[in-house]
Protein backbone atom coordinates (compact mmCIF):
# COMPACT_ATOMS: atom_id res chain seq x y z
CA UNK A 1 0.00 0.00 0.00
CA UNK A 2 2.54 2.39 1.15
CA UNK A 3 4.53 1.40 -2.02
CA UNK A 4 1.92 2.36 -4.22
CA UNK A 5 1.43 5.49 -2.35
CA UNK A 6 5.07 6.46 -3.30
CA UNK A 7 4.69 5.70 -6.66
CA UNK A 8 1.57 7.73 -7.19
CA UNK A 9 3.27 10.40 -5.00
CA UNK A 10 6.23 10.17 -7.57
CA UNK A 11 4.03 9.77 -10.86
CA UNK A 12 2.23 12.97 -9.56
CA UNK A 13 5.67 14.63 -9.10
CA UNK A 14 6.54 13.62 -12.86
CA UNK A 15 2.79 15.34 -13.86
CA UNK A 16 3.85 18.40 -12.14
CA UNK A 17 6.50 18.70 -13.86
CA UNK A 18 6.61 22.45 -13.93
CA UNK A 19 6.16 22.40 -10.15
CA UNK A 20 9.87 21.09 -9.58
CA UNK A 21 11.63 24.05 -9.50
CA UNK A 22 9.35 25.93 -6.61
CA UNK A 23 9.86 22.64 -4.96
CA UNK A 24 13.72 22.41 -5.14
CA UNK A 25 13.55 25.71 -4.27
CA UNK A 26 11.77 24.63 -1.16
CA UNK A 27 14.79 22.07 -0.78
CA UNK A 28 17.24 24.69 -0.81
CA UNK A 29 15.90 26.42 1.59
CA UNK A 30 15.62 23.49 4.01
CA UNK A 31 19.47 22.59 3.42
CA UNK A 32 20.51 26.24 4.01
CA UNK A 33 18.90 26.60 7.13
CA UNK A 34 20.49 23.00 8.18
CA UNK A 35 24.15 24.46 7.27
CA UNK A 36 23.34 27.65 9.15
CA UNK A 37 22.49 25.76 12.13
CA UNK A 38 25.27 23.46 11.81
CA UNK A 39 27.55 26.41 11.52
CA UNK A 40 25.86 28.12 14.66
CA UNK A 41 26.39 25.29 16.36
CA UNK A 42 30.41 24.27 15.25
CA UNK A 43 31.33 27.96 16.10
CA UNK A 44 29.45 28.03 19.12
CA UNK A 45 32.05 25.00 19.83
CA UNK A 46 34.93 27.48 19.34
CA UNK A 47 35.41 26.45 15.77
CA UNK A 48 36.77 29.76 13.46
CA UNK A 49 33.65 31.52 11.06
CA UNK A 50 35.46 29.89 7.95
CA UNK A 51 35.97 26.27 9.13
CA UNK A 52 32.94 26.24 10.89
CA UNK A 53 31.25 26.59 7.55
CA UNK A 54 33.61 24.42 5.64
CA UNK A 55 32.98 21.35 8.08
CA UNK A 56 29.24 22.23 7.76
CA UNK A 57 29.23 21.82 3.95
CA UNK A 58 31.50 18.83 4.49
CA UNK A 59 28.89 17.14 6.86
CA UNK A 60 26.00 17.68 4.75
CA UNK A 61 27.67 16.38 1.55
CA UNK A 62 27.25 18.64 -1.41
CA UNK A 63 23.83 20.56 -1.85
CA UNK A 64 23.78 19.70 -5.83
CA UNK A 65 24.45 15.88 -5.26
CA UNK A 66 21.51 16.25 -2.19
CA UNK A 67 19.17 17.80 -4.44
CA UNK A 68 20.22 15.48 -7.45
CA UNK A 69 19.13 12.36 -4.98
CA UNK A 70 16.35 14.49 -3.88
CA UNK A 71 14.97 15.31 -7.33
CA UNK A 72 15.45 11.97 -8.18
CA UNK A 73 13.41 10.50 -5.26
CA UNK A 74 10.21 13.33 -6.53
CA UNK A 75 9.70 11.70 -9.79
CA UNK A 76 10.02 8.84 -12.10
CA UNK A 77 13.63 9.30 -13.22
CA UNK A 78 13.71 6.70 -16.13
CA UNK A 79 9.91 7.79 -17.26
CA UNK A 80 11.31 11.72 -17.28
CA UNK A 81 14.73 10.54 -19.02
CA UNK A 82 13.08 8.43 -21.55
CA UNK A 83 10.90 11.47 -22.16
CA UNK A 84 13.65 14.05 -22.27
CA UNK A 85 15.68 11.50 -25.05
CA UNK A 86 12.53 11.24 -27.00
CA UNK A 87 12.28 15.38 -27.05
CA UNK A 88 15.94 15.01 -28.34
CA UNK A 89 15.87 12.23 -30.55
CA UNK A 90 12.42 14.28 -32.50
CA UNK A 91 14.62 17.45 -32.60
CA UNK A 92 17.60 16.31 -34.50
CA UNK A 93 15.32 14.69 -36.86
CA UNK A 94 13.47 17.17 -37.59
CA UNK A 95 16.93 19.22 -37.78
CA UNK A 96 18.12 17.25 -40.64
CA UNK A 97 15.26 16.45 -42.84
CA UNK A 98 17.10 14.78 -46.00
CA UNK A 99 18.38 11.78 -43.43
CA UNK A 100 15.26 11.54 -41.06
CA UNK A 101 13.66 11.11 -45.00
CA UNK A 102 16.82 8.22 -45.71
CA UNK A 103 16.82 6.52 -42.42
CA UNK A 104 12.46 6.13 -42.44
CA UNK A 105 12.83 4.97 -46.04
CA UNK A 106 15.22 2.61 -45.38
CA UNK A 107 13.25 1.32 -42.39
CA UNK A 108 10.43 1.22 -44.26
CA UNK A 109 11.34 -0.35 -47.53
CA UNK A 110 13.66 -3.21 -44.98
CA UNK A 111 10.34 -4.04 -43.20
CA UNK A 112 8.27 -4.11 -46.16
CA UNK A 113 10.53 -6.22 -48.51
CA UNK A 114 10.92 -8.83 -44.88
CA UNK A 115 7.17 -8.55 -44.77
CA UNK A 116 7.00 -10.04 -48.03
CA UNK A 117 9.76 -12.34 -48.05
CA UNK A 118 8.45 -13.96 -45.20
CA UNK A 119 4.55 -14.00 -46.00
CA UNK A 120 5.96 -15.37 -49.54
CA UNK A 121 7.82 -18.17 -47.83
CA UNK A 122 4.98 -18.62 -45.41
CA UNK A 123 2.83 -19.34 -47.64
CA UNK A 124 5.33 -21.00 -50.47
CA UNK A 125 7.66 -22.70 -48.26
CA UNK A 126 6.88 -23.80 -44.84
CA UNK A 127 3.03 -24.94 -45.08
CA UNK A 128 2.52 -27.52 -47.46
CA UNK A 129 -0.34 -27.24 -49.59
CA UNK A 130 -3.55 -28.98 -47.61
CA UNK A 131 -4.07 -31.26 -50.93
CA UNK A 132 -3.48 -34.92 -50.56
CA UNK A 133 -0.18 -36.04 -51.82
CA UNK A 134 0.66 -32.66 -53.18
CA UNK A 135 4.20 -33.52 -54.71
CA UNK A 136 2.29 -35.13 -57.62
CA UNK A 137 -0.04 -32.27 -58.95
CA UNK A 138 1.63 -30.22 -61.30
CA UNK A 139 0.14 -27.62 -63.66
CA UNK A 140 0.80 -28.38 -67.11
CA UNK A 141 1.04 -26.93 -70.70
CA UNK A 142 3.77 -25.09 -73.55
CA UNK A 143 6.73 -24.41 -71.30
CA UNK A 144 7.12 -20.68 -71.54
CA UNK A 145 10.74 -18.92 -71.71
CA UNK A 146 10.88 -18.66 -67.96
CA UNK A 147 10.20 -21.86 -67.38
CA UNK A 148 6.43 -21.51 -66.94
CA UNK A 149 3.81 -23.62 -67.90
CA UNK A 150 1.60 -21.89 -70.04
CA UNK A 151 -1.95 -21.25 -70.40
CA UNK A 152 -3.90 -23.91 -72.46
CA UNK A 153 -6.97 -24.17 -74.55
CA UNK A 154 -10.28 -26.80 -73.86
CA UNK A 155 -9.84 -29.03 -76.74
CA UNK A 156 -6.36 -29.28 -76.71
CA UNK A 157 -6.43 -30.12 -72.79
CA UNK A 158 -9.33 -32.61 -73.44
CA UNK A 159 -6.74 -34.62 -75.85
CA UNK A 160 -4.19 -34.71 -73.80
CA UNK A 161 -6.91 -36.08 -70.59
CA UNK A 162 -7.83 -38.71 -72.67
CA UNK A 163 -4.85 -39.88 -74.11
CA UNK A 164 -2.20 -39.78 -71.44
CA UNK A 165 -1.41 -42.83 -70.10
CA UNK A 166 0.65 -41.43 -67.18
CA UNK A 167 -1.89 -39.12 -65.37
CA UNK A 168 -4.82 -40.24 -62.72
CA UNK A 169 -6.80 -37.17 -63.78
CA UNK A 170 -6.31 -33.86 -64.90
CA UNK A 171 -8.52 -30.93 -64.51
CA UNK A 172 -9.06 -27.50 -65.29
CA UNK A 173 -9.71 -23.93 -63.96
CA UNK A 174 -10.54 -20.47 -65.56
CA UNK A 175 -11.24 -16.79 -64.00
CA UNK A 176 -14.71 -15.53 -62.99
CA UNK A 177 -16.43 -12.83 -61.53
CA UNK A 178 -19.85 -13.33 -60.88
CA UNK A 179 -22.05 -10.59 -59.21
CA UNK A 180 -24.07 -12.11 -56.75
CA UNK A 181 -26.90 -10.20 -55.65
CA UNK A 182 -28.48 -11.19 -52.48
CA UNK A 183 -30.46 -9.37 -49.39
CA UNK A 184 -30.82 -6.46 -52.07
CA UNK A 185 -26.78 -5.95 -52.03
CA UNK A 186 -24.94 -6.63 -55.24
CA UNK A 187 -21.00 -7.85 -54.84
CA UNK A 188 -18.82 -8.69 -57.28
CA UNK A 189 -17.27 -11.99 -56.23
CA UNK A 190 -13.55 -13.34 -56.85
CA UNK A 191 -14.45 -16.38 -58.21
CA UNK A 192 -13.28 -19.74 -60.26
CA UNK A 193 -14.72 -22.26 -62.56
CA UNK A 194 -13.87 -25.23 -62.56
CA UNK A 195 -13.72 -29.26 -63.77
CA UNK A 196 -16.30 -31.48 -62.01
CA UNK A 197 -13.23 -33.18 -61.23
CA UNK A 198 -11.01 -30.59 -60.01
CA UNK A 199 -11.67 -31.02 -55.72
CA UNK A 200 -11.68 -34.74 -55.66
CA UNK A 201 -8.62 -34.36 -58.08
CA UNK A 202 -7.12 -32.29 -55.22
CA UNK A 203 -8.01 -34.81 -52.74
CA UNK A 204 -10.60 -32.04 -50.80
CA UNK A 205 -14.27 -32.69 -50.77
CA UNK A 206 -17.19 -30.14 -49.18
CA UNK A 207 -17.87 -29.40 -45.76
CA UNK A 208 -21.67 -29.73 -46.17
CA UNK A 209 -23.96 -30.47 -49.19
CA UNK A 210 -21.98 -31.99 -52.69
CA UNK A 211 -19.25 -32.22 -54.89
CA UNK A 212 -20.11 -30.88 -58.70
CA UNK A 213 -21.84 -33.96 -61.03
CA UNK A 214 -19.74 -34.99 -64.45
CA UNK A 215 -23.29 -34.27 -66.03
CA UNK A 216 -22.95 -30.43 -64.31
CA UNK A 217 -19.82 -29.72 -66.23
CA UNK A 218 -21.12 -29.23 -69.86
CA UNK A 219 -22.65 -26.33 -71.51
CA UNK A 220 -26.03 -24.84 -69.94
CA UNK A 221 -25.55 -27.38 -67.38
CA UNK A 222 -23.60 -25.94 -64.92
CA UNK A 223 -25.32 -23.20 -62.94
CA UNK A 224 -24.35 -24.74 -59.87
CA UNK A 225 -21.75 -23.69 -57.28
CA UNK A 226 -19.94 -24.31 -53.82
CA UNK A 227 -19.27 -21.97 -51.42
CA UNK A 228 -16.09 -20.69 -49.31
CA UNK A 229 -17.06 -20.75 -45.92
CA UNK A 230 -16.18 -17.56 -45.35
CA UNK A 231 -18.74 -16.23 -47.57
CA UNK A 232 -21.03 -18.60 -46.37
CA UNK A 233 -20.68 -17.43 -43.09
CA UNK A 234 -20.83 -13.20 -44.34
CA UNK A 235 -23.49 -14.00 -46.59
CA UNK A 236 -25.62 -16.33 -45.99
CA UNK A 237 -25.53 -16.31 -41.96
CA UNK A 238 -23.75 -19.50 -41.88
CA UNK A 239 -26.74 -21.65 -42.51
CA UNK A 240 -26.76 -25.06 -43.47
CA UNK A 241 -29.72 -24.57 -45.26
CA UNK A 242 -28.12 -23.10 -48.02
CA UNK A 243 -27.73 -26.09 -50.09
CA UNK A 244 -30.49 -26.41 -52.54
CA UNK A 245 -31.01 -22.70 -52.32
CA UNK A 246 -30.84 -20.85 -55.63
CA UNK A 247 -28.70 -17.65 -55.56
CA UNK A 248 -29.06 -15.10 -58.64
CA UNK A 249 -25.81 -14.40 -59.99
CA UNK A 250 -25.48 -12.13 -63.26
CA UNK A 251 -29.25 -12.28 -63.81
CA UNK A 252 -28.62 -15.99 -63.94
CA UNK A 253 -30.30 -18.56 -60.98
CA UNK A 254 -27.64 -20.91 -59.68
CA UNK A 255 -28.06 -23.44 -57.37
CA UNK A 256 -25.69 -24.18 -54.31
CA UNK A 257 -24.85 -27.48 -54.16
CA UNK A 258 -21.96 -27.49 -51.46
CA UNK A 259 -19.62 -25.32 -48.66
CA UNK A 260 -15.65 -26.15 -48.74
CA UNK A 261 -14.49 -26.74 -45.15
CA UNK A 262 -13.10 -23.92 -43.55
CA UNK A 263 -9.74 -24.77 -43.73
CA UNK A 264 -9.35 -24.87 -47.46
CA UNK A 265 -7.52 -22.50 -49.32
CA UNK A 266 -8.20 -21.58 -52.42
CA UNK A 267 -4.11 -21.66 -53.07
CA UNK A 268 -4.07 -22.27 -56.50
CA UNK A 269 -6.73 -19.86 -57.48
CA UNK A 270 -4.88 -17.67 -55.24
CA UNK A 271 -1.65 -17.94 -57.25
CA UNK A 272 -3.27 -16.74 -60.70
CA UNK A 273 -6.46 -14.83 -59.33
CA UNK A 274 -8.10 -13.53 -56.17
CA UNK A 275 -8.68 -16.54 -53.62
CA UNK A 276 -11.95 -17.93 -54.98
CA UNK A 277 -14.70 -17.36 -52.71
CA UNK A 278 -17.15 -19.09 -54.95
CA UNK A 279 -16.56 -21.74 -57.43
CA UNK A 280 -18.92 -22.98 -60.52
CA UNK A 281 -18.13 -25.91 -63.51
CA UNK A 282 -16.41 -24.84 -66.36
CA UNK A 283 -19.06 -26.28 -68.58
CA UNK A 284 -17.01 -26.07 -71.83
CA UNK A 285 -17.65 -28.69 -74.61
CA UNK A 286 -15.02 -29.31 -77.67
CA UNK A 287 -17.82 -27.54 -80.01
CA UNK A 288 -17.96 -24.04 -78.05
CA UNK A 289 -16.04 -21.28 -79.77
CA UNK A 290 -13.94 -20.63 -76.68
CA UNK A 291 -12.85 -24.13 -76.98
CA UNK A 292 -11.19 -24.13 -80.22
CA UNK A 293 -6.98 -25.12 -80.57
CA UNK A 294 -5.92 -22.02 -79.89
CA UNK A 295 -8.29 -20.24 -77.06
CA UNK A 296 -5.39 -20.76 -74.67
CA UNK A 297 -7.28 -19.44 -71.52
CA UNK A 298 -7.39 -22.34 -69.19
CA UNK A 299 -4.87 -23.60 -66.23
CA UNK A 300 -4.15 -27.37 -66.76
CA UNK A 301 -3.83 -29.38 -63.90
CA UNK A 302 -2.98 -32.91 -63.43
CA UNK A 303 -2.20 -35.71 -60.81
CA UNK A 304 1.10 -37.75 -62.12
CA UNK A 305 0.34 -41.52 -61.63
CA UNK A 306 1.95 -43.13 -57.98
CA UNK A 307 5.34 -44.46 -59.72
CA UNK A 308 5.61 -42.32 -62.71
CA UNK A 309 8.16 -39.50 -62.80
CA UNK A 310 7.71 -36.03 -63.85
CA UNK A 311 9.93 -36.52 -66.94
CA UNK A 312 8.15 -40.03 -67.99
CA UNK A 313 4.69 -37.48 -67.33
CA UNK A 314 5.92 -34.82 -69.47
CA UNK A 315 7.56 -37.24 -72.61
CA UNK A 316 3.95 -38.92 -72.84
CA UNK A 317 2.52 -35.25 -73.23
CA UNK A 318 5.00 -34.45 -75.71
CA UNK A 319 4.60 -37.14 -77.83
CA UNK A 320 0.37 -36.74 -77.72
CA UNK A 321 1.29 -32.30 -78.23
CA UNK A 322 3.75 -34.06 -81.54
CA UNK A 323 1.04 -36.05 -83.03
CA UNK A 324 -1.44 -33.03 -82.58
CA UNK A 325 0.94 -30.68 -84.52
CA UNK A 326 1.14 -33.14 -87.10
CA UNK A 327 -3.01 -33.57 -87.42
CA UNK A 328 -3.38 -29.54 -86.83
CA UNK A 329 0.24 -27.77 -88.33
CA UNK A 330 -1.52 -24.39 -87.94
CA UNK A 331 -2.80 -24.45 -84.77
CA UNK A 332 0.40 -25.54 -82.29
CA UNK A 333 3.64 -23.49 -82.75
CA UNK A 334 6.93 -25.56 -82.40
CA UNK A 335 7.30 -25.59 -78.73
CA UNK A 336 7.30 -28.17 -76.07
CA UNK A 337 4.91 -29.45 -72.48
CA UNK A 338 6.29 -29.03 -69.06
CA UNK A 339 5.20 -30.40 -65.56
CA UNK A 340 5.24 -27.85 -63.32
CA UNK A 341 4.80 -29.26 -59.28
CA UNK A 342 2.06 -27.60 -57.40
CA UNK A 343 3.47 -28.45 -54.14
CA UNK A 344 6.04 -30.22 -52.38
CA UNK A 345 5.91 -30.65 -48.31
CA UNK A 346 10.12 -29.82 -48.71
CA UNK A 347 10.97 -28.38 -52.06
CA UNK A 348 14.08 -29.72 -53.56
CA UNK A 349 16.66 -27.45 -54.21
CA UNK A 350 16.81 -27.87 -57.55
CA UNK A 351 13.08 -27.40 -58.37
CA UNK A 352 11.20 -24.19 -56.93
CA UNK A 353 7.57 -26.16 -56.23
CA UNK A 354 5.96 -23.23 -56.90
CA UNK A 355 7.15 -21.10 -59.80
CA UNK A 356 4.08 -21.89 -61.37
CA UNK A 357 2.63 -19.97 -58.79
CA UNK A 358 3.87 -16.73 -59.35
CA UNK A 359 3.66 -15.08 -55.68
CA UNK A 360 4.20 -11.63 -55.70
CA UNK A 361 7.99 -11.47 -54.53
CA UNK A 362 10.87 -9.47 -53.69
CA UNK A 363 12.86 -10.47 -56.63
CA UNK B 1 42.40 2.28 18.66
CA UNK B 2 40.29 4.46 17.33
CA UNK B 3 37.52 2.67 15.85
CA UNK B 4 36.19 3.70 12.39
CA UNK B 5 32.25 4.75 12.89
CA UNK B 6 30.41 2.77 11.18
CA UNK B 7 28.08 3.96 7.95
CA UNK B 8 24.49 3.79 8.79
CA UNK B 9 22.83 0.14 7.65
CA UNK B 10 20.79 0.74 4.21
CA UNK B 11 17.11 0.73 5.49
CA UNK B 12 18.11 1.52 9.00
CA UNK B 13 17.69 5.55 8.66
CA UNK B 14 14.26 5.02 8.36
CA UNK B 15 13.88 2.93 11.40
CA UNK B 16 15.85 5.79 13.16
CA UNK B 17 13.81 8.95 11.06
CA UNK B 18 10.91 6.91 12.28
CA UNK B 19 11.59 6.59 15.87
CA UNK B 20 13.33 10.17 16.51
CA UNK B 21 9.80 11.42 15.05
CA UNK B 22 8.22 9.39 17.50
CA UNK B 23 10.11 10.64 20.59
CA UNK B 24 10.18 14.03 19.37
CA UNK B 25 7.13 14.78 18.11
CA UNK B 26 7.43 17.75 15.18
CA UNK B 27 10.79 18.41 13.99
CA UNK B 28 13.02 20.08 11.14
CA UNK B 29 15.50 18.28 8.74
CA UNK B 30 18.80 19.49 11.57
CA UNK B 31 16.79 18.53 14.46
CA UNK B 32 16.10 14.86 12.95
CA UNK B 33 20.06 14.56 12.18
CA UNK B 34 21.21 15.97 15.37
CA UNK B 35 18.91 13.93 17.51
CA UNK B 36 20.27 10.65 15.34
CA UNK B 37 23.41 11.57 16.11
CA UNK B 38 23.32 12.23 19.56
CA UNK B 39 21.36 9.10 20.55
CA UNK B 40 23.65 7.33 18.26
CA UNK B 41 26.42 8.74 20.85
CA UNK B 42 28.29 10.01 17.77
CA UNK B 43 29.28 6.60 16.67
CA UNK B 44 27.56 6.63 13.24
CA UNK B 45 28.30 8.28 10.42
CA UNK B 46 25.30 9.82 9.18
CA UNK B 47 26.03 11.16 5.74
CA UNK B 48 23.25 14.41 6.93
CA UNK B 49 22.78 15.09 2.68
CA UNK B 50 21.26 11.13 2.19
CA UNK B 51 18.56 12.52 5.25
CA UNK B 52 16.61 14.53 2.65
CA UNK B 53 15.60 12.50 0.36
CA UNK B 54 14.66 10.37 2.61
CA UNK B 55 12.22 12.15 4.15
CA UNK B 56 10.82 12.58 1.11
CA UNK B 57 10.55 8.89 0.44
CA UNK B 58 9.44 8.60 4.25
CA UNK B 59 6.65 11.44 3.14
CA UNK B 60 5.58 10.08 -0.18
CA UNK B 61 4.98 6.67 1.91
CA UNK B 62 2.33 8.42 3.88
CA UNK B 63 4.64 8.02 6.53
CA UNK B 64 5.34 11.56 8.13
CA UNK B 65 3.90 14.95 6.69
CA UNK B 66 5.61 17.90 6.29
CA UNK B 67 4.54 21.78 7.11
CA UNK B 68 6.43 25.17 6.67
CA UNK B 69 7.14 26.80 10.28
CA UNK B 70 9.47 28.57 12.08
CA UNK B 71 12.55 27.63 14.22
CA UNK B 72 13.70 28.52 17.59
CA UNK B 73 15.99 31.10 15.93
CA UNK B 74 13.10 32.66 14.28
CA UNK B 75 13.53 31.18 10.62
CA UNK B 76 11.50 29.09 8.12
CA UNK B 77 12.09 25.72 8.24
CA UNK B 78 10.47 22.80 7.15
CA UNK B 79 8.63 20.23 9.73
CA UNK B 80 8.31 16.56 9.91
CA UNK B 81 6.02 14.95 12.37
CA UNK B 82 4.81 11.29 12.30
CA UNK B 83 1.50 10.46 10.66
CA UNK B 84 -1.23 7.23 12.06
CA UNK B 85 0.47 4.60 9.20
CA UNK B 86 4.12 6.00 10.31
CA UNK B 87 3.29 4.95 13.91
CA UNK B 88 2.24 1.46 13.03
CA UNK B 89 5.35 1.56 10.29
CA UNK B 90 7.58 2.36 13.25
CA UNK B 91 6.13 -0.77 15.49
CA UNK B 92 6.17 -2.75 12.67
CA UNK B 93 9.93 -2.28 11.96
CA UNK B 94 11.27 -2.10 15.60
CA UNK B 95 9.75 -5.63 16.35
CA UNK B 96 11.28 -6.50 12.90
CA UNK B 97 14.51 -4.90 14.06
CA UNK B 98 14.66 -6.77 17.71
CA UNK B 99 13.81 -10.11 15.49
CA UNK B 100 17.46 -9.92 13.92
CA UNK B 101 19.50 -8.48 16.55
CA UNK B 102 18.12 -11.42 18.47
CA UNK B 103 18.78 -13.85 16.01
CA UNK B 104 22.33 -12.17 15.11
CA UNK B 105 23.29 -12.46 19.05
CA UNK B 106 22.41 -16.48 19.04
CA UNK B 107 24.25 -16.95 15.65
CA UNK B 108 27.22 -14.64 17.32
CA UNK B 109 26.88 -16.95 20.39
CA UNK B 110 26.07 -13.80 22.21
CA UNK B 111 29.82 -12.58 22.34
CA UNK B 112 29.38 -9.05 22.09
CA UNK B 113 26.59 -9.21 24.64
CA UNK B 114 28.21 -8.83 27.67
Amino acid sequence: MSRFREFVSRLTGFARRRGRDRELNGLHDELQFHLDMTEQQLRGEGMSPGAARREARNRLGGVTQVAEAYAEQRTLPRLESLLQDARYGIRMLLRAPGFTIAALTTLALGIGANTAIFSMVNTVLLRPLPYRAPERLVMLGDREPDGRASNIDFTTFSDYRDRAQTFEGMALMRSWQPTLVAGGEAERLPAVRVSWNFFSMLGVSPALGRDFRREEDRPGQWRVVILSDALWRRRFGGDPAVIGRTIRMNDVNFEVVGVMPAGFEPLISGHFYAPAQIWAPVGYDVAERSACRGCQHLKGFGRIRTGVSREQAIADLNAIRGQLKRDYPAAYPPGEVTTVVLGDAIPGPSECRCSCCSAPSAS
Amino acid sequence: MIQPKSDVLQGTLDLMVLKTLDTLGSMHGYGIAQRIQQASSQMLQLNQGTLYPALLRLEQKGWISATWGTSDNNRRAKYYSLTRAGRRQLAREAEDWRRVVDVMGRVLGDEGAS
